[in-house]
């Protein structure tokens, strides 16, 4: 049983990387090869002499959690030879995310992808495994543009009712967590409708200046929402926020369970085991009516 | 079996709306039988087992209603056993919670005749709620399975002065601990995860429900009381007890006008009651250090919709544990391992941890000392309890001695001994770090 620790990692991340990222990934992963994103020579270079046959790539928004290095790489997604990820933790609404979180690729594929100028996109494949955080708001402008494109990202999607409850939790959820209004901010506008990032961080320039006129504003917004549109956000207080967070994200949500249960079986009919195991995980969590 | 194929029985005492559930249930279940008025929880049990006449029943409390759905429910034959009881959680109307509150239960006849807990429980044996089934000593074998399929909602907040006692009795109750050195600021680090995040949801959500104000209020005093005070946990039991707290000292703290209950006919203030449901919610924040909150109904509202999407830990692994040990079913490692295995991707740290005892000692699988190691491994960084002390008797069995080998061995019963095991089989205290 190799475990992820014994991996090559390597870690994509500017100069500017968030304060607690490197030192989380000195001490969780200290082999690590640190990569410019923009540098797709070094990434060649370092996936060419990486020592293992699968490879670890995490990103400088995203803080590994300690258990990360001593899980076990999970065989029967590596037997199917394609890129997966584990899910991440959203610091501002602690909810969870699988558009953000720890990769994992067969070094063959990746070196191949990148030396055909393929892109290097999030695998398909996401294990329900949570094994990181994602730093979403290490400044006020960087939270209100995730707030932003997170919910302008799930309106892409048709919504059914529940995805609509979820993301009006999303966007009420970050009283008690850095630059959380912010964060609100950035949702309520792509609720409003907004196209464009650039200008609602123009628009919203004057609010950064105190906490206090950034919660004003978020409340101001939050009315607006309710009003003209389909979600009744609340910005809830921070003993409120603070309370979901210590009591609704234990586990992921049953989706994830059953979507890489899903994608096993498409894979080949020889991962029928496994898929099944995952939706027995889910009906033991979520009861039989889920699977 | 399906759960159609077994007698219900509803079981009512004080509860003025007890004639329209019951009628709810006949509507589908009209052969349900019922027992009204019986008092004390283990008598009015026992009775329902004599009333149903069957080796194996189903219970509903006063307070719930059961979905049609129910009734087509298969349980595997293997868990129909007379060591076993089986539970269905039901959905909380006033905090959204889902899990043993109001749960559906099927009993083995057996059980129930054998067990002694509530009034029947032995002197100087204290016993509440969730003892219901157990022997209390006479019967020490016999187990709980959780089902995650919800079936029913329970509405605990019909009168004032039930969503008063509800509320009460489960604040107390979870928020009380045997040990006196437990208590105060910092309790909670003692309590399992899923009674913390319980016990929060019970004293702040609710505020937009008729009667949750009172349902708040009952849990946030009940906490106060188990941390605060010596009263008895045997006053949980007694609803006469009850009735005296609620007219000679609760009632007239909120008198006035502007609540009523339309079948009792109490009324109080609400503006008082708020005022004084506040005040206990500053005191629990502000002495115990732990954080409920004194949310308004519109952010109620969307806490009790998000908390219905949230589930109960699952109990993948205690089926595992059953399995592996022949508890109550017939012993089956094949079984225990898969179970196990799904308890790993729920990231349960005690599944990982039983794999590991599975080979680590060749239970019923091949031994394979790595893999032991490697899961033991993961547990211990999830925060489990016993994988420390297993894993520092594996080093010593089969690692080669060294001084290295020896510090690990020393560093890994320390932090066993942290987490509340100890090596001679048992809990040194309780903890809820598990996962």
């Amino acid at each position: 049983m190799r475990t992820i620790g014994e991996l090559t990692c390597i870690w994509r991340a500017t100069v500017s990387a968030p304060a607690p990222a490197p030192i989380r990934m000195a001490k969780y992963f200290p082999d690590h090869v640190r990569i410019d994103p923009a540098d797709r020579d070094g990434l060649i270079e370092a996936v060419s002499e990486a020592k293992s046959d699968w490879i670890v790539v995490i990103d400088e928004d995203l803080l590994p959690h300690s258990t990360l290095p001593l899980l076990p790489l999970d065989e029967d997604l590596v037997r199917l030879n394609l890129p997966f990820s584990h899910l991440s933790r959203n610091v501002v609404t602690y909810e969870y995310d699988a558009t953000h979180g720890v990769c994992f690729w067969p070094r063959a594929l990746l070196l191949d992808r990148l030396q055909t100028d393929a892109p290097i996109v999030l695998p398909e494949i996401c294990a329900p495994v949570l094994s990181s955080q994602w730093y979403c708001n290490p400044t006020p402008r960087v939270a209100m543009e995730n707030g932003f494109l997170t919910v302008a990202r799930a309106l892409q999607s048709r919504l059914d009712d529940d995805a609509l409850q979820a993301l009006t939790l999303t966007a009420s959820l970050g009283a008690d967590a850095q630059f959380g209004a912010s964060w609100m901010i950035g949702c309520y506008h792509a609720m409003l409708g907004a196209s464009s990032i650039t200008e609602i961080v123009h628009k919203e320039a004057d609010t950064e200046t105190s906490p206090a006129k950034t919660q004003a504003r978020a409340d101001a917004l939050a009315r607006r929402v309710r009003l003209e549109g389909t979600f009744d956000v609340v910005p809830l207080t921070a003993a409120e926020s603070s309370l979901i967070k210590d009591t609704i994200f234990s586990m992921p949500p049953v989706d994830h369970f059953l979507k890489i249960a899903d994608d096993l079986e498409r894979q080949s009919k020889g991962n029928s085991d496994t898929a099944a195991l995952y939706r027995d995980a889910a009906q033991w969590n979520w009861g039989r009516r889920s699977a | 079996m399906l759960t159609s194929k077994l007698q219900v029985v509803f079981m009512s005492y004080d509860e003025p709306w007890a004639d329209t559930f019951y009628s709810d249930l006949l509507e589908k279940r009209p052969d349900a039988k019922r027992i009204h008025g019986v008092k004390g929880l283990d008598a009015c049990h026992k009775a329902a087992a004599e009333e149903a006449g069957d080796d194996f029943f189903i219970t509903v409390d006063a307070d719930t209603r059961v979905d049609a759905s129910f009734f087509d429910f298969d349980i595997p034959d293997d868990l129909l056993h007379p060591a076993i009881r089986l539970d269905w959680p039901s959905r909380n109307t006033v905090n959204g919670l889902t899990y043993g509150n109001g749960s559906l239960k099927c009993w083995p006849r057996e059980m129930v005749r054998n067990m002694k807990t509530h009034e029947a429980a032995p002197v100087g044996v204290s016993s509440v709620d969730h003892d219901v089934g157990k022997g209390t000593g006479s019967n020490p074998d016999s187990i709980s399975v959780q089902f995650p399929d919800c079936h029913s909602i329970t509405s605990p907040a019909e009168t004032a002065f039930h969503a008063f006692r509800c509320g009460y009795r489960e604040g107390f109750r979870m928020g009380s601990s045997k040990d006196p050195a437990q208590r105060g600021r910092g309790f909670d680090a003692h309590l399992a995860a899923s009674n913390m995040q319980r016990l929060k949801v019970w004293c702040s959500v609710g505020a937009h429900r008729p009667n949750g104000d009172w349902v708040i209020y009952g849990a946030r005093l009940g906490l106060l009381r188990a941390q605060t005070s010596e009263m008895p946990r045997s006053h949980l039991n007694s609803f006469d007890w009850f009735m005296s707290l609620w007219t000679e000292i609760i009632l007239p703290r909120v008198e006035g006008t502007g609540g009523e209950c339309r079948y009792l006919g109490d009324s109080w203030a609400p503006d008082r009651l708020a005022e004084e449901s506040a005040r206990l919610c500053d005191r629990i924040v502000a002495d115990l250090g732990f954080g409920i909150a004194n949310a308004t109904p519109r952010s109620s509202a969307l806490l009790e919709t998000a908390l219905g999407k949230s589930v109960s830990p699952s109990l993948a692994d205690s089926l595992g544990t059953m399995y592996l040990h022949g508890k109550g079913v017939q012993k089956d490692a094949t079984a225990a391992q898969r179970y196990f295995k799904i308890g790993t991707l729920l990231n349960q740290s005690n599944a990982y941890n039983n794999l590991a005892r599975m080979h680590h000692k060749a239970l019923g699988v091949d031994q394979d000392i790595e893999a032991a190691q490697d899961y033991y491994e993961v547990a211990i960084a999830l925060g489990n309890e016993f994988a420390p002390s297993h894993l520092s008797k594996l080093l010593g069995e089969f690692v080669e001695k060294s001084d290295e080998r020896d510090s690990r061995m020393i560093a890994l019963r320390a932090l066993s001994k942290d987490r509340g095991f100890v090596d001679s089989g048992g809990k040194a205290r309780p903890t809820g770090t598990s996962n």
